[in-house]
């Protein structure tokens, strides 16, 4: 028996539990939209262990479906055999960047930004800003017309950035309401932090009407998530030893976030940095998790409206967490839940990958706003920043009604809102 | 060598290879389907009907096959054949498994045999042909069909597996005795139906149903058609599963089924519930109520005798028709004087005519068969128009494989003549 | 984008060397370049389907996305003498779309249409490669499904279906892919496009689509399938009975039978399938300390399904059954269902391979037939689960393996043939839903005699007289027999040896 490729070997240890039964292939966007074997879950796990075996080139076809493949880790929810897909995904990318076979000019830009600006609160902070005056001036799209395509469509996602005191940092407690129920540590994250702040604000005041007193600890970094997307594991497990060591100062009841991203890489932390991480993961829930695990109070007031509820992969396929968002809105009174064809399926939006594949990403956006479109919703509710900014775009491009929110705003509307 | 002469030294030379026990000269003058008959083949057994296929091969002796010869006149018409190779000898129910409810018969059993044999122990044969000599290599090779299709679906879907001597006199088996198998070719659906042109069937096996616990029988006069049909038409969307066979029936036929005289435009729906005593009781309940249906008692045999109406006329056309196109498919038939029995959860209408003018009662079924896009058999026919058409309809593109697969099966053309679609 | 690359697999002469590059030309001319596969580790990926013992990568693949392309592609095979091999989804497992050496891999994937419902007439008119429990998705607001129901029906296609004649668990009461197909259109083996059957089930003459069905790709390739459509039962119950072993379970379902009970589907899952469907995503809460369960479904009219879970208690308490549980709503009907249909792929947590049987028995036989397989399992010492169509006699013994072993993928053929052969001295056959394929084409003699494989080639020389379509399955092959060891079956192309 020859030994498979010594990078590549935790790798084909996954390969190992596939049957090659193809239960993936419908979960698969980027198959149902080339009809390609190549493109599937099932494909890439085959040229993975043809990579290790030595059969295949490392740097040829894979490493071209390794980065056409949205990691939205649908698949994993339909896999029988539990093939730990993502992960494998992400070595994968970090082997293929390690041996150097991924140089575009887009990905060297893509993992410089990554590296040097979202790893840093306050270079973020900076660029976030001064694309919010660029915003306002009207700049921007003066300065779409002179950038390479993919930096094009990245400001074209960008939703309207939070004036400045909007964007001011979240209190680092905040006290429960009510009867004290528990006391939980928020992590704040990185673009969610700048250009999501309102969303932040809503979920702090959530918890907080829930009962919860909330802590924001200082010194908190970036997860992870789109270094390791994109290849860069290495730089991954810094920040989620960083995290770890933040989070650890203190015992807290959950550490709560609002980004399906962030989140499941967070629990993946474990898996990054055994043993250290494993106390973070083992605490990290999603705020309609954890609220509709504790149990919601009541919202006073009312949201009248008709509202899709979309699945961030990160939350359904990544922390496998489906029912509970939806139940959580189902108790908002005025609320009417509309389903719709495929909320399961990724929207195109993968972290960086509608800029570093827009065709499939376009593709892919597509597919989902039929859907979304053909259920007719005044709101359309996701929890993820990704996917807001894609689903955004989408509505825009198609002219439709609906505005793009966050579950907790509406959770946070019908506190607020007088019944 | 004339051809004539040759035919005779090889009928004879055919008769002295099998011997007394097998062959027999038959006398002068004797016909079967139109055609003239010297040779009589009556095989005993599987090996037998082997060896009579060899040697009419070898001597390149076409004959016509038959069973219980209540079908005779199914398919274009026959071309010249020496003689008739019946199966009625190969006879008797193999095997009977009563625990699977799966059954192995001979080609010449005849369904009534079968049929009874099984009820006794509580199964049932998926298969109402009409004849009451109809055997049960017959019903296969014609894909025999009753009223109970509504339930049954054809016979095809029960037909697990069977023996079949192909006509150079190979014994071949194709499928098994399980319910459900996908080892190598279906051929048994290719063979049910063939008219027995590509082989000869010598055994099969059968799937049966389980009997049900209880049969009620139930006839409705309506005074019109228009009632009649709005009602029969919409059985199935009324969801009665115990319904295991409905017929609608209308002109000449009706009054036999006792549709009062008088009644000229009435007609008689005929209904058989079947299953577990709950569900036949509520629709049986259900069709007094809707329509004042009677229930029959069962010596009355009302379905045997709608299978003998619905094998009658001197002219008879079946068009299989989609339930939303059964409506606008009959009243035309009606016009034309045909007596109509439907099927209508089987899709099925037969037109009959005993005394309507050839020519033009065809014309009708032609273009009524065009106007529902209906697939149209043709399957009784005076001789004198039998020859003008092919019964099946045009084959179309599908000629040359139709030819194909009779020229590989057949070469030597000895099985049914003429017989097939597009064969002619 | 490079060109083929034939030399390597090119055998017999079956391509012509120097005609490689027009060929491909040609097809690319046809669907496009996107339409076109023809690097090495495009072609690697296709080089099996589910049935993974085995592997050849093909010269090209292509995805039309209409008939006229399909049939333009099988002309260019034609006039370029190459083989060609239709693929679906590639769930099948017993390598119906596996690539032979120099052949063009004709992937329907990308015809996914459904071309027409007709709610009236029950029927709906779909392109081949549109994905089985889609078209039921796709109908279910009308009271409709489409009955066929494989355990991969959530991937594979209607096209792969009707070349394979798929059934699944509701196969028991609905019958198979073959009973729910009224017409094709298919490209034929010369490139003409010819039109089997008729919408109404009925066409009059020979039953060409019955002959169609099943025929594994061999005798052209379906590219508009006419389907017929049931109504959803008004009523369904679905009972998990708990067992002490699977032959107690075997037992019960054939006194069900004989009794004369149909229910809609009997499927029995064992101890150590059990253990892996409940360790996955599909986990149902199957009891874990149970030796086997049975999940038995009725449906039909809502007043006579009472009676009926009666009696199936009655039986199961006569078996030893420890308990009875129905399904509460259609949250957990759909989980037994899950558990069932993931449990295959759930294999892979048992060993790197799997090699899936299927063969059927006489119902009665079950449990002496479920009894010698273990037998041989133990004595080949391999890993032995099953997980059957237990109402159908329809056996699935799968074993896990791993094939870098050699030693033990040589005891799981060997262990294979004797199961094989077990289950026809039973009186069944080797194959119920699977097909023949690669996989059991040289155990076909088990089952028929020489002069039976010589009819079937009537039907299929009718159809494909060169034998270029899907050349190398379903019929024994002349080099080899049912004894030859592993290795001459084709089983040198595994990689690690």
């Amino acid at each position: 028996m020859k030994e498979p490729i010594k990078e590549l070997a935790s790798v084909y240890q996954g390969t190992l539990d596939c049957v090659h039964c193809g239960l993936c292939l419908t979960s698969c966007p980027t198959y149902l939209a080339t009809g390609r074997e190549t493109s599937s879950p099932r494909g890439r796990v085959y040229l993975m262990r043809g990579a290790a075996e030595g059969r295949v080139e490392l740097t040829g076809l894979l490493a071209e479906e390794a980065h056409l493949c949205l990691g939205c880790r649908a698949c994993e929810t339909a896999c029988p055999a539990g093939v730990p897909y993502g992960a494998m995904l992400e070595e994968t990318r970090a082997v293929l960047q390690a041996s150097g076979a991924r140089t575009s000019m887009a990905a060297r830009l893509e993992r410089g930004l990554l590296r040097n600006v979202v790893a840093h609160k306050n270079r973020l902070r900076a660029v976030v800003g001064l694309l919010g005056f660029a915003q306002r001036l009207g700049l921007d799209r003066l300065a779409a017309r002179l950038l390479p395509a993919s930096l094009r469509d990245a400001l074209a996602l960008m939703p309207r950035v939070p004036s400045g005191p909007d964007r001011a940092p979240l209190p680092e407690t905040t006290p429960a309401q009510g009867e004290r129920r528990g006391r939980v540590a928020f992590f704040t994250g990185c673009l969610m932090s700048e250009v999501f702040a309102p969303v932040q604000q809503a979920t702090v005041r959530v918890l907080a009407a829930n009962g919860f007193e909330v802590v924001v600890p200082a010194g908190q970094g970036c997860c992870g998530a789109l270094h390791a997307h994109a290849g860069d594991l290495e730089h991954a497990r810094g920040l989620a030893r960083h995290n770890a060591a933040v989070f650890g100062r203190d015992d807290f009841d959950a550490i709560l976030l609002d980004s399906a991203g962030c989140g499941a890489a967070m629990r993946e932390a474990g898996h990054w940095i055994p043993g250290e991480g494993d106390a973070m993961a083992s605490k990290v829930r999603d705020v309609c998790e954890f609220l509709d695990a504790v149990g919601l109070r009541t919202p006073t007031g009312r949201y009248d409206a008709r509202v899709c509820y979309d699945d961030p992969c990160h939350l359904v396929h990544g922390q496998g967490v489906e029912a509970a968002p939806r139940r959580l809105l189902r108790q908002v009174p005025g609320l009417e839940l509309v389903a719709h064809a495929n909320p399961t399926r990724c929207c195109g939006a993968a972290g960086t990958y509608n800029l570093t594949q827009p065709e499939m990403s376009a593709i892919v956006l597509a597919d989902k706003m039929d859907a979304l479109c053909a259920a007719d919703p005044e709101v359309i509710a996701t929890g993820n920043p990704g996917c807001m900014m894609q689903l955004a775009k989408g509505v825009a491009g198609r002219g439709a009604r609906a505005r793009v929110v966050h579950p907790v705003e509406i959770l946070d509307a019908a506190y607020r809102t007088p019944a | 060598m004339s051809e004539a002469s040759g035919a005779v030294h090889s009928v004879q030379a055919v008769q002295q290879e099998l011997g007394a026990d097998v062959a027999s000269m038959q006398a002068p003058g004797q016909e079967l389907a139109g055609q003239r008959i010297e040779l009589s083949l009556r095989p005993r057994d599987g090996a037998e009907l082997a060896s009579c296929l060899r040697a009419l091969s070898e001597h390149e002796q076409p004959v016509v096959v038959t069973g219980g010869c209540t079908r005779m006149g199914l398919g274009n018409r026959l071309g010249d054949v020496a003689g008739v190779l019946s199966t009625e000898r190969l006879s008797g129910i193999v095997e009977f498994d009563e625990q699977d409810g799966v059954l192995q018969a001979m080609a010449g059993t005849r369904v009534s045999e079968v049929a009874a044999a099984v009820v006794a122990r509580g199964w049932e044969l998926p298969v109402d042909p009409p004849g009451g000599t109809t055997t049960i290599g017959g019903a296969i090779a014609t894909a025999a069909t009753g009223p109970r299709r509504h339930h049954y679906g054809p016979l095809r879907r029960s037909i697990l597996g069977l023996d079949v001597v192909l006509a150079s006199g190979e014994r071949t088996r194709c499928g098994g005795r399980v319910v459900k198998n996908v080892t190598g070719y279906d051929l048994a659906k290719l063979y049910a139906g063939s008219l027995g042109t590509l082989g000869v069937i010598e055994s099969a096996w059968l799937r049966l149903r389980p009997a049900p616990e209880e049969t009620r029988t139930l006839v409705a006069v309506f005074a019109s058609d228009a009632s009649g049909r709005a009602f029969a038409l919409g059985l199935e969307a009324a969801r009665r599963d115990s319904v295991r066979a409905a017929a609608l029936v209308s002109g000449a036929p009706a009054a036999e089924l006792g549709a009062p005289t008088g009644h000229a435009a009435g007609c008689v729906l005929v209904v058989e519930c079947a299953g577990d005593p709950g569900s036949v009781a509520r629709d049986a309940d259900w069709l007094v109520a809707e329509t004042g249906a009677r229930a029959v008692p069962e010596e009355a045999r009302l379905l045997g005798r709608l299978r003998e109406l619905q094998g009658s006329g001197r002219l008879r056309a079946r068009l299989a028709v989609l339930p939303s196109k059964l409506s606008r498919t009959l009243t035309p038939l009606a016009d034309a004087g045909f007596g109509v029995i439907v099927y209508p959860g089987a899709g099925f209408v037969y037109a009959v005519a005993e005394d309507v003018e050839n020519a033009e009662a065809l014309a009708t079924v032609d273009a009524v068969a065009s106007d529902v896009c209906a697939d149209l058999l043709i399957e009784a026919i005076p001789d004198e128009a039998r020859g003008a058409r092919d019964v099946f309809g045009d084959p179309g593109a599908a000629a040359p494989l139709l030819r194909s697969l009779k020229e590989r099966f057949d070469p030597h053309r000895i099985l049914n003549p003429g017989r097939g679609q597009g064969f002619r | 984008m490079s060109t083929p690359d034939p030399s390597p697999h090119a055998a017999e002469g079956s391509l012509p060397g120097s005609g490689g590059d027009a060929l491909a030309a040609r097809l690319r001319a046809i669907v496009g370049s996107d339409g076109l596969l023809v690097r090495d580790d495009e072609l690697f990926v296709y080089e099996c389907d589910g049935l993974t013992l085995e592997a050849c990568r093909p010269t090209a693949v292509v995805l039309p996305e209409t008939t006229a392309q399909v049939a333009a592609v099988v002309r260019a095979c034609r006039a370029a003498g190459v083989p060609f091999v239709p693929r679906g989804a590639g769930t099948g497992l017993s390598g119906g779309a596996h690539p032979v050496p120099g052949s063009v891999v004709i992937e329907c994937s990308r015809m996914k249409k459904i071309l027409a419902v007709d709610a009236e007439n029950r029927t709906a008119v779909v392109q081949p490669g549109v994905v089985n429990a889609d078209l039921s998705d796709a109908i279910q607001h009308l009271g409709l499904f489409y009955a066929p129901d494989p355990s991969s029906q959530l991937a594979c296609t209607i096209g792969g279906n009707v070349a394979e004649n798929s059934g699944g668990p509701h196969t028991l009461k609905y019958g198979a892919t073959t009973d729910h197909v009224l017409a094709v259109e298919v490209v034929m083996p010369d490139g003409e496009i010819l039109r089997l059957g008729s919408p109404t089930g009925a066409a009059s003459g020979l039953d060409l689509v019955g002959a169609f069905v099943g025929s594994e790709g061999t005798l052209g390739i379906a590219t508009e399938v006419t389907v017929r459509l049931t109504a959803l039962p008004e009523a369904i119950e679905t009972l998990l009975v708990i067992f002490p072993d699977v032959v107690t379970a075997c037992r019960a379902v054939g006194e069900v039978i004989g009794t004369g009970l149909v229910p809609a589907a009997m499927e029995i899952l064992d101890q150590r399938t059990i253990a892996a469907v409940e360790d996955s995503v599909y986990a149902a809460g199957l009891p874990r300390d149970a030796g086997a369960v049975l999940i038995c479904e009725l449906d039909g009219a809502a007043v006579s399904l009472d009676p009926q879970v009666e009696r199936i208690r009655e039986i199961a308490r006569a078996n030893q059954a420890s308990d009875v549980r129905v399904a509460e709503d259609e949250t957990q009907r759909a989980q037994f269902w899950k558990a069932r249909k993931g449990a295959f792929g759930a294999m892979g947590r048992l060993a790197p391979d799997l090699y899936v049987h299927d063969a059927v028995v006489p119902r009665a036989k079950l449990p002496e037939v479920i009894a010698q397989v273990c037998e041989i399992a133990d004595r080949h010492r391999l890993r032995l689960s099953n997980v059957f169509h237990a109402g159908d006699g329809n056996l699935h013994p799968n074993i896990s393996f791993d094939r870098r072993d050699e030693d033990e993928l040589g005891r799981v053929i060997q262990a294979g043939g004797e199961i094989l052969a077990a289950c026809v001295a039973a009186g069944g056959v080797i194959t119920g839903e699977h097909g023949v394929g690669v996989e059991k084409r040289d155990y076909l003699p088990l089952v028929f005699s020489e002069a039976d494989l010589d009819a079937m080639r009537r039907l299929r020389a009718a159809f494909d007289p060169d034998l270029v379509c899907n050349p190398g399955k379903a019929f024994p092959t002349t080099r080899f027999c049912a004894e030859s060891n592993p290795k001459a079956r084709g089983y040198d192309q595994v990689p690690f040896e």
